[in-house]
């Protein structure tokens, strides 16, 4: 029975593991411009097509497709920053909240509505990062899944990093605590905002790049992850990156072991994507400021 | 104002023909998402096939036909939407349909409109049990067909068997009578057979856990029903391998959906693959007649890939719906539906005709002849028509 | 230009619109008046979110599920305790109502996009709940139910009755919405905190947008599971189909109720006149809420009636007053794009 477990344990861990790598740049953006981007999921959507275009029409290695395709997320981050929400630093624009809800969301359905035209609403299989599974023990895992544990740690390790210990995350830092402030000192808020939404879909798109050769591809693939992910930043405390990937690592552990001890084990499964948005919706109300008690940003 | 609504709809259809030079039928199938869209996209090139074969033929009545068919999208209201447009159209008769929720509104409408409807590849018992006058099935009913399945899983002797189910239409009825039929007999060697089963959304794309759970149980499942289509059947044949749980010498995979038959099936699950188990309801060792070898080829000649079942229902229904408008020598709903019931047409699957029996309920208006074929992967990328024919064990050469 | 002439050419314009709507049975075949029916379910959804959204400042995405919870409700009451319908389709909107008020109550304390992370949530659950349920609901199986007038033969009585229902329920928010209640409503979405100041209630009169938006919501999903006859709860509450709310209140102007109805039936009808280019009409429907978001805040086709009204008063000089040609071409489908 133990082996049972820890094979649950190991598959929370890793699934955990892709969720941060989403939630967390989701986290980014919030802390920086202070919005919900309601088409992170999309961004996780475009990820995934890009390099799985990039691994079989251009031939890239399909690691190397991963990077390429999180650079490409990146580039259409930018666009949209610079066309659809740099208006929001303008006085042009009243009722900021309202107006980024709506845009990003309508972001979501167009980039959705697009992949659909575009790729059809078919499944798509990116080829294997490693194929075969590794034996280590009793335990059996997929190459894959290890690759995706591996590059997502590396790619959060390089985060952190740049946030904690460079000129840029100090820059970052400062406009995420207070603007005003940052600007005085002569960091050019807007470019952080740039900057940051672009890092935060960017990790988006990296996710679902990774994701692909597991899960599999689709223009709606999005959606659920999307959903996730707000669950994780509420969890982690809005805007708090450490939060983020702790949270992360409880819902993949909370999927992966409540949909095995379910009162009713027949509809453990059918009940799985529900576990998260329950939890989302109590810590709503009982503990807004996430389970970890970071500050609760409010949003003007 | 009439005048011009009559042409705006005559342009958004794309569709302006008068009812003295054609015979128009319609067809239904899911051709984009959330629907099942690889389906209905093969229905859609085997329905026009037949059509265009037939027109070079000569047509029905000294007519030309004209084939329109309508995206259902999977949802139900799509589909009732649909069926509406095309009896808006004039159609004589509907052909198609691969979701049973969808096709369930849609027999609401062939009532409605007095619309002759065949459906091509919609399983679940209730659509044909309603007995509808309009309404005729060449689909295998749920109870049909997994009867036999469940036959072969208790003569080969199996004794605990799990399964995963979708919760569709499709899934919940193939459990249902899994359920029943494993529950009630025992198997080969007059052991009682376990079974177990667990539900999930379409949407799930991790099964891990459940399939951990499989492989802790003592004793080992010795067989796992995938009853699942599309996306979630390739990733728990591909995840259940990967944990090592199926197919192992321990614990069979059965993969119940029709994209188990598809060439998606090899690219996705690429080595896991091997070893599967699945079903069609055509296999040339059925008897490869002239008409099958005729539509397999020009299939492949024409779109590149291996028709499955689901073009094979397709393509007949269009047959037999012709041959009972030819009968009938006429295009009256109530002719053809008195034609439909003494049609007898060979077709790719068999010789296609209609039950009058209302006892069991689903057998009225249902072609009884569909048979229940389980075969085996033996070897990668293998064609299923080229796969081990391990059910029915009769046939085996 | 005057308050009153604009006032009269609303007066004309409205008239217009009602006769055409009253007169859309006889000029609509059987599909096309399939396609108006849920063009004005559409339209009621799109107007009780903007009564919330708009007015309010509520970002709530639980509309559908709410009305999903209504037409679920009175199914199930009718199938399987032989509620009458009416009596089902009462209960319905009790549901929807009570379940507008504990979610009212609940998302007090929080606001802009936490409530909407909360209303996501609640939408999921809801719809992954009625899914995994599937031995009471039937799930994606779908759910028969009875029809209201027996059957769809005849497909006119849904009709005059979804439009009665809409210009009840559009009356009933304009009353609403005229009133003093109207104005705390919008004192709320104006400035939360000086509302409070000012001594109006801030807890009650959010709570009773919630109550009321969510009523109106589950007077829809009733009218939808009456209508269609199968449920599936992919089909109701699907997040796609909550955007496609949006897009419509949005596309139409969120600042208004005349301009959410609006946008439900021009991209109700647009989405069947544009079925050749099949997905692509989505994505332009994803463009257009982009670009007028970006553009024009307060909708396209709302704000754009009125300067056409506004400019026929001014050009009253002329012989015979022209009417706007109508500004709702859904509703007349020689009517053209706006």
């Amino acid at each position: 029975m133990l082996e049972f477990y820890l094979a649950q344990v190991v598959n929370g861990l890793i699934v955990g593991l892709i969720y941060a790598l989403m939630a967390v740049g989701l986290s980014l953006i919030f802390s920086v411009l202070k919005i919900v981007n309601f088409a992170h999921g999309d961004c996780y959507m475009i990820g995934g097509f890009f390099s799985y275009y990039l691994a079989t029409l251009l031939g890239f290695h399909p690691i190397a497709a991963v990077f390429v395709g999180m650079l490409g997320v990146m580039a259409v981050g930018i666009l949209i920053h610079q066309l659809l929400l740099k208006p929001l630093y303008t006085p042009k624009v009243e009722r900021k909240g309202e107006y980024a809800i709506l845009m990003t969301f309508g972001i979501g359905i167009f980039l959705q509505n697009l992949a659909m035209a575009l790729f059809g609403p078919w499944t798509k299989r990116p080829p294997d990062f490693i194929p075969g599974v590794t034996k280590l023990g009793f335990l059996f895992i997929d190459n894959n899944r290890l690759v995706v544990a591996g590059v997502g740690i590396v790619i959060m390790l390089v985060l952190l990093y740049v946030i904690g210990r460079t000129f840029i995350g100090k820059a970052l830092r400062a406009v995420s605590q207070d603007r005003d402030a940052a600007a005085i000192v002569g960091v050019n808020p807007v470019r952080m905002n740039l900057l940051a939404f672009g890092i935060g879909v960017g990790l988006a798109g990296a996710a679902g790049a990774l994701i692909g050769p597991v899960f599999l591809i689709s223009p709606v693939m999005g959606i659920l992850p999307g959903v996730k992910s707000f669950v994780i930043i509420v969890l982690g405390g809005m805007g708090s990156i450490r939060g983020a990937i702790i949270a992360s690592i409880l819902l993949g552990l909370v999927e992966s072991l409540g949909s095995v001890f379910f009162l009713d084990p027949t509809r453990g499964l059918a009940y799985k994507n529900a576990f998260g948005v329950l939890l989302l919706a109590l810590v709503l109300l009982f503990k807004p400021t996430g389970l970890f008690g970071e500050k609760f940003v409010r949003l003007e | 104002m009439r005048k011009l609504f009559v042409v705006l709809a005559a342009l958004g259809l794309g569709f302006l023909g008068s009812a003295a030079e054609y015979i128009l039928i319609g067809g239904v199938a899911p051709l984009s998402a959330p629907g099942a869209a690889e389906s209905g996209h093969e229905m859609k090139l085997a329905m026009e096939m037949a059509v265009a074969e037939i027109n070079a033929a000569g047509g029905v009545l000294g007519k030309e036909i004209k084939l329109v068919v309508e995206d259902t999208r999977g949802l139900p209201e799509e589909g009732s939407a649909a069926m509406n447009r095309l009896a808006d159209m004039g159609v004589v008769g509907v052909v198609g349909e691969f979701h049973s929720a969808v096709a369930k509104a849609e027999i609401e409408v062939a009532k409605a409109r007095k619309l002759p409807f065949i459906i091509s590849e919609a399983w679940a018992d209730v659509l044909t049990a309603k007995q509808y006058k309009y309404v005729f099935r060449i689909a295998p009913a749920n109870s049909l067909f997994y009867t036999k399945v469940a036959d072969w899983i208790r003569a080969v002797g199996f004794k605990n068997v799990v399964a995963i189910v979708e919760n569709t239409d499709w899934g919940l009825g193939v459990n249902g009578v899994l359920e029943r039929e494993l529950g009630t007999k025992p198997n080969i060697y007059g052991e009682k057979v376990k079974y177990t089963y667990i539900v999930a959304e379409r949407t799930v794309t991790d099964f891990t856990p459940q399939l951990l759970r499989f492989k802790a149980m003592r004793p080992r499942p010795d067989l796992i029903m995938n009853i699942f289509t599309g996306t979630g059947e390739y990733l728990i044949v591909k995840q259940a391998a990967e944990i090592g749980l199926a197919p192992t010498r321990e614990t069979a995979m059965f993969a119940v959906g029709t994209s188990a038959l598809y060439p998606e099936f090899w690219e996705t699950v690429g080595d896991y693959g091997l070893f599967v188990i699945t079903k069609t309801g055509y296999h040339p060792i059925l008897g490869v007649t002239p008409a099958i070898k005729e539509f397999v080829s020009k299939f492949r000649e024409k779109y590149g890939r291996t028709p499955t079942f689901a073009a094979m229902e397709a393509y007949d229904s269009i047959y037999t719906l012709v041959k009972a408008i030819e009968m009938a020598k006429s295009t009256d709903p109530d002719d053809i539906v008195a034609a439909l019931e003494k049609v007898r047409h060979d077709g790719v699957l068999g010789t296609i005709y209609f039950s009058t029996e209302k006892e069991p309920a689903w057998m009225y208006h249902q072609w009884p002849g569909a048979k229940a074929v389980v075969i085996q992967y033996t070897e990668v990328g293998q064609k299923y028509t080229e796969a081990l024919l391990l059910w029915p064990a009769i046939l085996k050469p | 230009m005057s308050e009153k002439g604009i006032r009269k050419v609303n007066l004309a314009a409205l008239m217009v619109i009602g006769a055409l709507a009253l007169a859309v049975p006889f000029i609509l075949h059987s599909y096309w008046l399939h396609v108006a029916i849920i063009g004005l379910y559409y339209a009621l959804l799109a107007s009780s979110w903007t009564l919330l959204a708009g007015y309010t400042g509520q970002f709530s995405f639980a509309t559908m599920a709410l009305a999903g919870i209504s037409a679920y409700t009175s199914a199930l009451l009718v199938i399987k305790a032989s509620f009458p319908i009416w009596g089902g389709f009462l209960c319905g909107i009790a549901a929807a109502a009570f379940v507008g008020l504990l979610i009212g109550m609940l998302v007090l304390r929080l606001s802009g996009p936490y409530l909407a992370l909360f209303t996501i949530a609640f939408s999921e659950i809801t719809r992954i709940t009625l899914n995994a349920e599937y031995r009471l609901t039937r799930g994606d199986m779908g759910l028969t139910v009875p029809y209201l007038f027996g059957g769809i033969e005849n497909k006119i009585p849904y009709y005059y009755t979804i439009l009665g229902i809409l210009a009840a329920s559009l009356t009933l928010m304009w009353l609403l919405l005229r009133s003093k209640y109207g104005l705390f409503f919008r004192s709320i979405r104006e400035d939360e905190q000086a509302a409070a100041a000012m001594g109006v209630n801030i807890v009650r009169y959010k709570i009773m947008a919630f109550v009321v938006s969510s009523a109106f919501a589950g007077v829809a999903g009733g009218f939808f599971a009456h209508y269609v006859g199968t449920l599936t709860p992919n089909s109701i509450m699907e997040l796609p189909r909550m955007g496609l709310i949006i897009a419509m209140a949005v596309i139409g102007g969120i600042e208004s109720l005349a301009g959410a109805v609006s946008g439900a039936l021009v991209v109700q009808f647009l989405q069947e006149y544009l079925r050749a280019i099949g997905m692509w009409r989505f994505v332009i429907f994803g463009l257009a809420l982009i670009l007028i978001l970006r553009f024009s805040q307060n909708g396209l086709i709302w704000p754009l009636y009125q300067r056409l009204a506004g400019r026929r008063v001014e050009a009253k000089t002329e012989p015979e007053l022209e009417l706007p040609e109508s500004p709702e071409p859904g509703v007349s489908p020689g009517g053209g794009g706006a």
